[in-house]
C-alpha cells in the first residue's frame, strides 16, 4: 500500500470541506435560545426523560439472557463465555423506564407520512432491564432486555409524502439486492410488500443500545463483543462486553452512561431504485442516555511468565477471571520481525501469536492481534476462554511460517 | 466572563470548523451529516468548557474526541449497519477520479479502523494524539492501525486486480 497516495487522496477530498457561516450562526442561535429557555429545558428533561429506577420483577429470574445467547449458532466463539456468565454474573434485574422527549415545537396535525412517523417518535417509551452484570475491573459484561411500546409498521403505495432527504439512495436496484436486515422476518416482509407494488414504501420502528459505554468520568469504553436478538416484535435482548481502562479506580461500582437509540426507518422502492430514510427527532437525534451503576462483583488473578531465547525475550502478563483469560506478551525481538509485522511481509518467519496449553489441551487464541510498539518490540494479545483446568497454564508461540514452537513455551505462574 | 467564553467559541469555530468537518466527513462519508455533527460538537464544547479549562492537554484533541464520539453515536445504531452500498457513500464528497478507489477502500473499512486511518493519514496525528482522541492506549492504536493497513492493502489489491 502506498501510504503517500492514501494521505494525498484523503487530503484532496477532505481538506476543502468548510463549516459554513450559516452553521456557525445556527450554533449561536441555539446557544442564545438555550440561555433564555433554561428553566423550561430543565422541566422538559424532568418531565419527559423520566427515568424511574426500580428493582424490576418484569422478567424474573428464569430469563437467563446470557444463557439464551450461549449457542454457537447465535454467538459463535462467544458462546462459551456467555455460558459461564450465565452462572457467574450476579442477577441485577434492574429496570429503567424511558420516555422519548416531547417535541420542542409540537407540530400541528400530521400532514405527511414524514410528519406521522416523526410524531410517533415523540411518543415512544421503553423499558430497559439490565438482567445480569459482571464486572471485575478489567472487563464489564452485562445482559439486557429492551421492550418497547409496540413497534409500529406503516406501509403505503406511491412516493411517501414529506421525505425531503434520503439517507441512502440506490438507483436501479431492488431492496433485496442491496439490503440485508438483522431481522430475517423483517427482510421477508419488506421484500414481499415492496415487490408486490410498482411504487411503494415500508416503514418500521427500531431501537437498541449503543455499543460501548461512557464512564462517568467522560472516558469512552470500547465494545469488545456484543449481539442482540428480537425475542418477539417488541422485546429485544442482548449482551455487551466492554474493556475498561487499565487505570480504572478501585471503586465499589462502575458508574456509566448507556445510549439507547431509536428511530423509524423507511424504504421506498419504484422503477428508479430503492431509497432509505431514517426518521428521528432533531432534539436528541434519537438517542436517550441513561446513567447506570454496575457493582463490581468479581476479581481477577494476575499471572506472569517470561522466556529468554537467543533471538528474542518475552514477558507475559495475564489476568484470569472466572470468565476468561486475557492479557499480553511483550517481545523484544529482531527489527526484522517488527518490519515484517508492520508491512505484512510474507517471507519472514516471525512470532505471530500464542496459543494456550491448559493441562495438555491446546486452546485457540480468540484475538490474534500483534502490534508493533517500537522497532524491535512487539506485543501479542491473548484472549482465551477459561480452561476447564487452570492448574497448568502454558503459552505456546506460533510462528508465521513454521507454526507452533513447543520448545519456546512460557509457563504461567 | 461570558463574552470571553463566546470569543473562545468563535475562535474555535474559525480555527477548527473546517478541520472537524473534514474529519467527520472522513468518518461518515457524508459532507452534510458531517456539518450536523460538527455543529453538535461545538454545542457540546460550549456546555463543557470547564472540562477544557480543567487541564485538557490539547483543545484540538478535545474537540476531535467530542466529534469522534458523536460520529460513533451516529454509527452505533443497528439499523445504520445494514449493508450500505459502497457507491452511496461519498456522494457528497468531491474527489478526483484517481483517488476514488483509495477512498472507496477507506469507506469499506469497519468504522473503528476508518477512525485511525482518517486521524493518522488526514489529520497527521501520531499514536499518542490518536490515543487521546479515541480514548485508547497508544499500543491499542498501533494495533488498530496495523489492522487497518492490512485491510486496506487487501481491498486495494482487489481493486487493482479488477481493473
Amino acid at each position: 500500500m502506498n501510504e503517500d497516495r492514501l494521505r494525498s487522496a484523503l487530503k484532496n477530498s477532505l481538506s476543502g470541506m468548510d463549516f459554513p457561516a450559516a452553521r456557525q450562526q445556527e450554533v449561536w442561535r441555539i446557544i442564545k435560545g438555550e440561555k433564555t429557555m433554561k428553566p423550561k429545558k430543565l422541566s422538559i428533561i424532568l418531565a419527559c426523560l423520566l427515568i424511574v429506577l426500580t428493582i424490576g420483577t418484569a422478567l424474573g429470574a428464569a430469563l437467563g439472557v446470557f444463557g439464551r445467547l450461549s449457542s454457537r449458532e447465535i454467538t459463535g466463539d462467544s458462546a462459551g463465555r456467555l455460558a459461564l456468565l450465565e452462572q457467574e454474573a450476579p442477577k441485577l434485574e434492574t429496570s429503567v423506564s424511558l420516555y422519548a422527549p416531547a417535541s420542542s415545537a409540537p407540530p400541528a396535525q400530521p400532514q405527511t407520512v414524514y410528519d406521522q412517523l416523526l410524531a410517533r417518535q415523540y411518543e415512544r417509551s421503553f423499558d430497559l432491564t439490565v438482567n445480569q452484570a459482571y464486572c471485575d475491573g478489567n472487563k464489564l459484561y452485562f445482559s439486557y432486555t429492551l421492550t418497547t411500546d409496540g413497534r409500529k409498521v406503516w406501509t403505503g403505495e406511491g412516493m411517501p409524502s414529506g421525505i425531503s432527504e434520503w439517507m441512502m439512495q440506490q438507483p436501479g436496484r431492488r431492496y433485496a439486492e442491496v439490503w440485508s436486515h438483522s431481522e430475517p422476518e423483517r427482510d421477508k416482509a419488506i421484500i414481499h410488500w415492496l415487490d408486490s407494488h410498482e411504487s411503494s414504501w415500508y416503514a418500521y420502528e427500531n431501537c437498541d443500545l449503543g455499543d460501548g459505554v461512557d464512564l462517568a468520568d467522560g472516558r469512552y469504553c470500547d465494545i469488545l463483543d456484543g449481539t442482540a436478538q428480537w425475542l418477539d416484535e417488541n422485546t429485544l435482548y442482548g449482551f455487551r462486553e466492554v474493556q475498561l481502562p487499565a487505570d480504572m479506580a478501585e471503586t465499589d461500582a462502575i458508574n456509566m452512561e448507556l445510549s439507547l437509540m431509536y428511530s423509524a426507518t423507511l424504504f421506498y422502492q419504484d422503477a428508479q431504485g430503492v431509497f432509505c430514510a431514517n426518521i428521528r427527532p432533531a432534539e436528541n437525534r434519537g438517542i436517550l442516555r441513561l446513567p447506570v451503576s454496575i457493582p463490581r462483583t468479581g476479581i481477577t488473578q494476575s499471572l506472569s511468565g517470561s522466556a529468554i531465547h537467543e533471538t528474542y525475550t518475552a514477558q507475559a502478563d495475564v489476568r484470569v477471571s472466572p470468565i476468561d483469560l486475557s492479557g499480553t506478551v511483550t517481545l523484544t525481538c529482531p527489527v526484522e520481525w517488527t518490519e515484517a509485522a508492520d508491512h505484512f511481509k510474507g517471507d519472514v518467519d516471525y512470532l505471530e501469536c500464542y496459543k494456550l496449553v491448559a493441562d495438555g489441551h491446546v486452546q485457540r487464541n480468540l484475538d490474534v492481534s500483534l502490534h508493533v510498539l517500537a522497532p524491535g518490540q512487539l506485543q501479542s494479545t491473548l484472549r482465551f476462554d477459561l480452561p476447564v483446568d487452570t492448574r497448568s497454564l502454558v503459552l505456546r508461540p506460533v510462528y508465521f511460517l513454521s507454526g507452533e514452537h513447543p520448545a519456546e513455551d512460557i509457563p504461567l505462574q | 466572563m461570558n463574552a470571553d467564553r463566546e470569543n473562545e467559541l468563535a475562535r474555535m469555530m474559525h480555527t477548527y470548523g473546517s478541520m472537524l468537518t473534514g474529519l467527520c466527513a472522513g468518518l461518515l462519508g457524508d459532507r452534510y451529516l458531517a456539518q450536523d455533527i460538527v455543529q453538535e460538537t461545538f454545542l457540546k464544547a460550549w456546555k463543557h468548557f470547564d472540562t477544557l479549562r480543567g487541564g485538557q492537554p490539547s483543545e484540538k484533541a478535545w474537540l476531535c474526541r467530542i466529534a469522534v464520539n458523536l460520529c460513533r453515536d451516529h454509527q452505533r445504531t443497528r439499523w445504520f449497519r445494514l449493508v450500505i452500498p459502497d457507491e452511496t457513500l461519498m456522494e457528497t464528497i468531491e474527489a478526483p477520479q484517481e483517488d476514488r478507489s483509495i477512498l472507496e477502500a477507506v469507506y469499506a473499512l469497519p468504522a473503528r479502523l476508518r477512525e485511525v486511518v482518517v486521524l493518522h493519514y488526514y489529520q497527521n496525528m501520531d499514536a499518542t494524539e490518536m490515543a487521546r482522541v479515541l480514548g485508547m492506549t497508544p499500543s491499542a492504536v498501533y494495533r488498530r492501525l496495523r489492522q487497518a493497513r492490512g485491510k486496506l492493502e487487501h481491498l486495494l489489491k482487489g481493486a487493482d486486480d479488477n481493473e
